[in-house]
């Protein structure tokens, strides 16, 4: 839907207007905000990590080819510069990096904060590379798109996804939660 | 224990990945089976669980903190990239010494002009033809071509000169950022003898048979050498890229003799 005023911000940032990138910030600050989250599972490395994706975007412009999608292209780098983070990370991430669920009733709040438990845990005993393919593969990217992001072919970003989900689930079982719940 | 095929089905069914045939597949199966409509049902929950889980906002300092980093590194440096000249890189070592420097380059200066036989080299450019000649000990050049090119953060130049049964080419320029430099040349036509580098300390030269790739960062020179025993038409194909993309190509080519 954007990819001609991405490509125009490209062109207009290559041409030395860089107030022009800030139109792609604003695009799309959000979702790779939400990427790197789910990928490094803390709100404030998240937040530096997605600041650092967009710096690292802006200096790789010139090597940006316009035949991909520029969302999927940033989405690469979002999506090695949250694997490296957390490569190169040697602490666990707190309780307190959760975000906080929105609900009125203070009963639903315990609920969602206790199901948000439920799945942090799981998803800390997950590959990072898991990570990256469950949350690749809740943004609506086709196999292929997420092999053309990993450097997978279809046929391992298939088998890979379906094991991390299978993972995910055995966790969560294994520690009480229910899907009827 | 599930069928392979069966996870695969439910899998894609998730995705959206599956054909009408494997969907009818799996709805049939799926009512015949209370252990695979458990995992189905699991699976979809433990999915939708980790998409629709709280996720974190930007924040309003989030754009403004990247514009302000991006403004404050990429404007000075593109206009530093354009100001600087060749030669300022050999005296910045000196920086901090400038009054020294500044007697020194007095002194030679005052030398230079009593021997009669110097000519100041200043430092809005680089004269090639003079250097090579003090290389090698023979300011009999004829220039053949130059060319240059640029682009943010990065300016370069490149010179070619015809000596006696020599070629020497001279590259210089700067660059914020990695820029490789290969020189193609036809090994029957030339040999390469010689590469100097006159300033900067990083980057490197790669030779291989038939092509010399000069790794540039930084503001940097390099005079190269080549022996063409015969005058032949020399040929030099020189293509620049940086991270992926090409800066500049071309085949330059000249009449032989000389």
């Amino acid at each position: 839907m954007y990819e001609e005023q991405d490509l125009e911000a490209v062109r207009e940032c290559l041409e030395g207007d860089v107030d022009a990138f800030e139109t792609l910030i604003v695009r799309y600050q959000k979702q790779v905000m939400n990427l790197a989250y789910r990928i490094v599972r803390n709100v404030e490395d998240a937040r530096d990590v997605s600041q650092a994706v967009f710096v690292k975007a802006f200096g790789r412009l010139s090597s940006y080819e316009p035949r991909f999608k520029f969302f999927s292209w940033l989405y690469r780098i979002a999506v090695n510069e949250s694997l490296n983070f957390v490569e190169k990370r040697n602490r666990k991430p707190g309780a307190e990096s959760v975000p906080a669920g929105t609900a009125e009733d203070p009963e639903d709040l315990f609920e969602i904060s206790e199901r948000q438990g439920l799945l942090d845990r799981a998803l800390h005993k997950l590959h990072p590379r898991q990570r990256a393919l469950l949350a690749l593969s809740v943004e609506g990217l086709s196999y292929k798109e997420i092999g053309d992001m990993l450097g997978l072919p279809e046929k391992k970003v298939k088998s890979r996804l379906f094991e991390a989900r299978h993972k995910m689930r055995e966790i969560l079982v294994q520690d009480g939660w229910t899907s009827h719940a | 224990m599930l069928n392979p095929d069966v996870i695969r089905l439910i899998n894609q069914e998730l995705d959206g990945a599956n054909s009408a045939e494997e969907s009818r597949r799996l709805g049939d199966f799926l009512e015949q089976n209370e252990e695979a409509r458990t995992y189905a049902r699991d699976l979809k929950a433990a999915v939708d669980l980790f998409r629709n889980a709280p996720s974190p906002e930007p924040g309003a300092a989030f754009k403004t903190k990247i514009m302000a980093f991006l403004q404050r590194r990429e404007a000075p440096e593109a206009k530093n990239a354009l100001k600087k000249s060749f030669f300022s890189p050999l005296f910045e070592p000196l920086k901090l010494k400038y009054a020294l420097f500044f007697c020194l380059g007095l002194a030679l200066g005052l030398l230079l002009l009593l021997a009669s036989k110097f000519r100041l080299i200043n430092d809005s450019g680089w004269d090639t033809r003079e250097l090579a000649g003090t290389v090698l000990g023979d300011a009999n050049y004829e220039p053949l071509d130059s060319a240059s090119w640029e682009a943010a953060g990065i300016s370069q130049k490149l010179e070619i000169l015809r000596g006696d049964k020599i070629l020497a080419v001279g590259l210089r320029g700067s660059s914020d950022r990695e820029v490789v430099v290969t020189l193609n040349f036809a090994p029957d036509q030339m040999r390469f003898d010689a590469v100097r580098r006159l300033t900067g300390d990083q980057g490197g030269v790669d030779i291989v048979p038939g092509k010399i790739i000069l790794r540039t960062y930084g503001s940097h020179g390099f005079l190269l050498f080549f022996s063409a025993p015969d005058n032949p038409a020399p040929s030099l194909d020189v293509r620049a890229v940086s991270e992926g993309a090409t800066l500049f190509t071309r085949t330059f080519a000249w009449p032989g003799g000389k």
